[in-house]
């Protein structure tokens, strides 16, 4: 037989609070099911990804798209734009709204 | 005749300049004049050049490009790589154009000669320097293995384990990820590696990758041969004129064949000595050597006649233009943090919970066997219990099924959810002869707190760190304790684990290194300590910094220190590996945690390169942490009214009025 003794410093003064443990029970209950989450979205997420596969993804993504024209247009002027917050994110500058 | 320069790099594999010093002493045997350069680039001096590794030579010198060019056009290039590795396309690279092209195994050539380089093939053979073995019945090494690391040989070592952890085997693997020379602790070279091998009955040769038909590793084959070794290996092409089941065993099946050696003394002598014979006598390396540099007595320097005039002399690998890409880092930080954040709250519940119930924040309770109370142990097997029910028992009877040693086992559950607790104590009804102490913790603290923990009610002087899901071998503490006392300088001792589950291999396979430890945590947790190096040292590290490496960092601290710990190239525990586990998690930010530890280490070698960046907590967490440290607060002092009231006037005023004077304890 095992020798069993419990070493606590002090033993609880009256029953536990059924209601408090109850609502920490639920709160772990909680974590647990947000911890299930985190792991399974670890597993998903890569560390590195590889360029190419990215550049041919937009491409693929370009090529399916019903509104080309639109993207293109979009593209341009946004190349448009580029050196105008490239200067203003160099001097400090609030880009415009 | 023209005297023989044989050239191999200074900085380069030492194994490259071995084979360097058997083609000297094989030229002089000729008849020539022969010597051995690692410092100079071969020169038209009239002598013939032979450049052991032209991929290490021509690439690891400071010379320029029109300096190696000039060497290489006088040049006998002697390659020495497995077709398939990016030595050998390095090789390639160089050696096209050499007006003659060696190699020393038959594969090299055909590969060469795929790549329209005409190559002769250099069969190597024995020369006396090499041989020292001793008489079989006086070898006290069973089993040995030479050679890098590489995945593929680690899963075949994990596969041998059943057979080898009770056989005296020196199993010496290391990592080339830079050229391995004589200041590598458990790699031997020359004079030092054919005495280990006169040691060992058996050499294991495995191939460091999956590629058929094998290459036939005629430098590792002829030294071991040489020295009397039976040499049990994978099966291979290109060994001719030794003879398969005359001269070595070649199978698939090598736990069979070991065992029969191992069974069979007379039989593992008679290979080993035919071998020898073989290689010392029938072919030794002067025959083939020989009529080679007699061909090559009127070689004329090559002339660089196309546009290799102008090309840059290949350096080795090329790094990447580009660092790697990782546009989620921001995502995998956040979701570490998230995970250590959920932990941490699940933590606080723990002790809220405990205090509810218990009327304390952190209690443990204590379980011995009968036998616990008058047991003197040698060594304290400490076991950190975590959800771990269905393996546990495993772990134990492992333990208990140790040889030669007297022990304690100290379990430390860390307040499971399973019904790990409840399976120890039934164990250790079932055995109540042996000395096992039961921690159980009512609150979870984290690993390294319970190892901590698990230390300080240890016994012993000796204390083996272990996890409730891994197993040791039953010579695994007799052994390890041993070595320590063989080393008395020595802060920790552990051995070679054979790897299961999910991702067979062996873990713990490399010898001390300082180097190696900066470049990666290559030493399990799993190791025998000496009490007064936790004392030293301080225990395992507990905070988030080093969260899944307290380990590592504990070894960082130990070599920092300037002490080390001894390896035992013998399989001697079993690791159990899965597909998910804490150090899963750590890798989601492992270059910021290598950062942060190597700021508490910054004395130590580390590689070149290593960012930081630090993280905050997310604020709803925060606000749940908050909330719940109010809890605690609330209960601690509705926990020191009541005392107050009950507790006799000099404990109020020496032991709780202090703490109410500096306020309520976080």
């Amino acid at each position: 037989m095992s020798d069993r003794s419990p070493v606590p410093d002090a033993a609880p003064d009256a029953a536990p609070d059924p209601e408090l443990l109850r609502r920490l029970d639920a709160l772990e209950a909680e974590s647990n099911a947000r911890r299930e989450e985190l792991r399974r979205l670890t597993a998903l997420v890569p560390a590195a990804v590889s360029r190419r596969a990215v550049l041919r993804s937009l491409a693929g993504d370009l090529r399916h798209a019903p509104g080309k024209r639109e993207i293109v247009r979009r593209a341009v002027a946004k190349l448009g734009r580029a050196p105008g917050a490239a200067w203003r994110r160099a001097s400090g500058r609030r880009p415009a709204t | 005749m023209r005297p023989v320069t044989v050239f191999a790099a200074a900085g380069g594999n030492a194994f490259m300049t071995d084979i360097a010093a058997w083609i000297v002493e094989a030229a002089r045997q000729s008849g020539r004049e022969a010597r051995l350069e690692q410092h100079a680039l071969p020169a038209d001096d009239g002598r013939l050049n032979l450049v052991v590794a032209p991929h290490e030579h021509f690439t690891l010198t400071d010379a320029s490009d029109d300096e190696v060019r000039r060497a290489m056009s006088v040049s006998v290039p002697v390659c020495t790589e497995q077709p398939g590795t990016p030595w050998f396309n390095l090789t390639c690279e160089l050696v096209r154009g050499a007006s003659a092209v060696l190699d020393i195994n038959r594969h090299g050539v055909d590969g060469l000669a795929a790549r329209d380089i005409a190559a002769t093939h250099l069969r190597l053979g024995g020369v006396p320097s090499m041989a020292h073995g001793r008489a079989h019945a006086d070898r006290d090494v069973d089993v040995l293995f030479l050679g890098g690391s590489t995945p593929r040989r680690a899963a075949v070592l994990a596969g041998l384990a059943p057979l080898l952890w009770d056989r005296r085997t020196e199993l010496r693997l290391f990592r080339f990820s830079r050229p391995v020379d004589g200041d590598v602790p458990g790699v031997v070279f020359g004079r030092d590696k054919y005495e280990l091998l006169g040691r060992s009955r058996i050499l294991l040769n495995i191939h460091r990758d999956e590629v058929k038909p094998g290459y036939f590793e005629w430098a590792r084959m002829i030294e071991a041969m040489a020295n009397g070794c039976a040499v049990v290996t994978e099966p291979s092409a290109g060994f001719e004129p030794l003879v398969d089941g005359v001269h070595f065993v070649a199978t698939q099946h090598l736990d069979e064949a070991l065992r029969d050696l191992l069974d069979d003394p007379d039989r593992c002598a008679a290979l080993g000595d035919a071998a020898r014979a073989a290689v010392l006598d029938e072919y030794p390396l002067v025959s083939t050597l020989a009529p080679i540099l007699d061909a090559l007595e009127d070689l004329a320097p090559a002339s660089i006649t196309d546009g290799r005039r102008w090309r840059a002399v290949p350096r080795g690998h090329k790094p990447p233009l580009l660092p790697e890409f990782r546009p989620v880092d921001g995502v995998r930080a956040e979701l570490y943090r998230a995970l250590l954040d959920e932990m941490a709250l699940l933590r606080s519940i723990d002790r809220a919970r405990c205090r509810v119930v218990h009327g304390a924040d952190d209690v443990v309770t204590v379980t011995d066997t009968p036998a616990y109370a008058d047991a003197t142990p040698e060594v304290s097997v400490i076991v950190t219990l975590y959800n771990y029910a269905a393996v546990v028992l495993e772990t134990l009877e492992s333990i208990v099924a140790s040889t030669d040693v007297e022990f304690e086992i100290v379990v430390i559950d860390d307040h499971s959810r399973d019904a790990g607790r409840a399976v120890v104590q039934g164990f250790m009804d079932a055995h109540p002869g042996v000395p096992i102490r039961l921690l159980g913790s009512e609150v979870n603290r984290g690993l390294p707190a319970s190892r901590n923990r698990a230390v300080v009610a240890a016994r012993a002087d000796l204390v083996m760190v272990m996890d409730a899901d891994n197993l040791v071998y039953p010579n695994c503490l007799r052994v390890l304790a041993d070595t320590l006392a063989a080393h008395p300088e020595a802060a920790f001792a552990y051995a070679t684990l054979e790897a299961f589950g999910a991702q067979p291999g062996v873990r713990s396979e490399l010898a001390w290194h300082p180097a190696w430890l900066c470049e990666t945590n290559y030493i399990d947790a799993q190791a025998m300590l000496r009490r007064s190096t936790f004392d030293r040292h301080g225990g395992y590290r507990d905070d988030e910094l080093v969260y899944g490496w307290e380990d590592w960092e504990l070894w960082l601290r130990v070599a920092k220190a300037g002490e080390h710990g001894v390896h035992v190239p013998r399989m001697l525990g079993r690791y159990r590996t899965q597909a998910s586990s804490m150090i899963a998690i750590t890798n989601l930010v492992a270059d910021r945690m290598r950062a942060d530890v190597r700021a508490l280490h910054p004395e130590l070698p580390w590689p070149e390169g290593a960012p930081a960046t630090p993280s905050g907590l997310d604020p709803e967490f925060a606000a749940l942490q908050a909330e719940l440290e109010g809890v605690h607060r609330a209960l601690g002092e509705a926990r020191r009214r009541q005392e107050l009231r009950q507790a006799p006037s000099s404990v109020v005023r020496d032991r709780i009025g202090p703490v109410l004077r500096r306020g309520a304890p976080r």
